[in-house]
């Protein structure tokens, strides 16, 4: 076996895998293809990395956001199942070692199977907030109710199959769940509340924010989330 | 703290901060997030009166202090339908907080407790303001401390 390290660093929207081999090691050639399996898509480039003799693949980018982490890559001409990963999670960060065959050749890179956490842990500490006492800011704010926990499961879940994360969820003092997004400058939100109505507020931080109201319903949570997506850009 | 027999003092320097308390999840940075600015009536201490620990009597010592200003109280906004509402800082002392005062909300100058006020003023309201706000205290705990367990 020839020991490889993969290290995958997550950032907002995508996953970068960078591996690493150790010198004096035997000459390990690399394919020069990889396949993708699943719905990932993949960019990247194949260079050559000084510890190895031959060409490996050294960065590889896939988006995150889709839970089967399984069989995410597989060089050509090997079979998938006989990869050794070990991986872990820490708040923003996938850890992975991996092991590969040192058959000339071929070779192959499949992560564990990582849900996505992050949104794992949104969703728990969203429903956690039906735990909060009535009056618990001490100015008389209701806990989030059912209504506005099942609106932000919603967005969260359609947030999730867009790929794009949330700086944070919070109990709103005005009776609800605000699910925020910041960036530099750039704030903007989607909160939802105890009544059943759902508002969204983009800022730059000029004073003049873009606010509007949308339906707790796919389509227009789906064009909001698009909309916040490019605006934070 | 206590108002005894002082006055309301209604004059209020546009530079006079303001404070609040908060929780940590509240803060992004080093302002409020909007989801912790109350709508339409506010409480808030105002200095003039009060440092900004008192905010934080009589059992709230872990929650953290933001402010503001009180010109950082936008004057007025206007809602899609064309009404205007106006923001006015209000001295409102209460029996043990002579400082309390509120932000309250006005619709064609009128305020009354639970104004029905159009959605998206409410929401920009509080985007404005928050983005004014500093936090000078941070929290030492979080929604998820208060939770009934």
């Amino acid at each position: 076996m020839l020991a490889l390290s993969t290290n995958i660093e997550a950032d907002e929207d995508r996953l970068v895998t960078r591996l690493y081999g150790q010198k004096g090691r035997p000459k390990y050639t690399a394919p020069s293809r990889i396949e993708i399996i699943g719905k990932q898509s993949l960019s990247g480039s194949l260079s050559r990395d000084s510890d190895f003799q031959g060409v490996l693949p050294n960065e590889i980018y896939y988006e995150t956001g889709h839970h089967d982490f399984t069989k995410v890559l597989r060089y050509e001409g090997y079979d998938a199942t006989d990869m050794m990963s070990d991986a872990s999670i820490s708040s923003n960060r996938i850890y992975s070692r991996g092991k590969f065959p040192s058959k000339s050749g071929q070779g192959f890179v499949v992560p564990r199977r990582l849900p996505d956490f992050y949104f794992q842990q949104l969703n728990q500490k969203v429903t956690g907030f039906s735990k909060l006492p009535n009056n618990w800011d001490g100015y008389g704010a209701s806990a989030p109710n059912s209504v506005s926990i099942s609106h932000a499961l919603l967005i969260l879940t359609i947030l999730e199959r867009l790929r794009l994360r949330p700086s944070c969820v919070t109990p709103s003092v005005e009776n609800g769940i605000a699910i925020s997004f910041v960036k530099l400058s750039k704030y903007s939100d989607m909160e939802c509340f105890n009544s059943g109505e759902v508002l969204a507020v983009m800022s730059d931080g000029n004073g003049s924010p873009d606010v509007w109201e949308l339906q707790a319903g796919n389509q227009e949570i789906e064009l909001a989330a698009q909309k916040i997506r490019e605006f934070l850009q | 703290m206590y108002k005894d027999d002082r006055p309301i003092d209604q004059f209020f320097d546009k530079e006079e901060l303001l404070y609040n308390r908060c929780l940590s999840d509240h803060i992004r940075g080093n302002s409020l997030l909007p989801s912790a600015i109350k709508f339409p009536d506010w409480s808030v201490n105002r200095s003039k009166y009060s440092d900004p620990e008192d905010v934080l009597f009589p059992k709230f010592f872990d929650w953290g202090i933001a402010q503001f200003t009180v010109g950082d109280v936008p004057d007025s906004l206007t809602s899609p339908g064309e009404i205007i509402y106006n923001f006015k800082v209000d001295h409102d002392p209460v029996e043990d907080n002579y400082a309390h005062s509120e932000i309250r909300t006005y619709k064609e100058e009128i305020h009354k407790k639970d104004l029905d006020v159009n959605n998206t003023v409410k929401k920009k309201f509080r985007q404005i303001l928050a983005e004014k706000t500093i936090v000078i205290r941070q929290p030492l705990i979080s929604s998820h401390d208060l939770m009934e367990m």
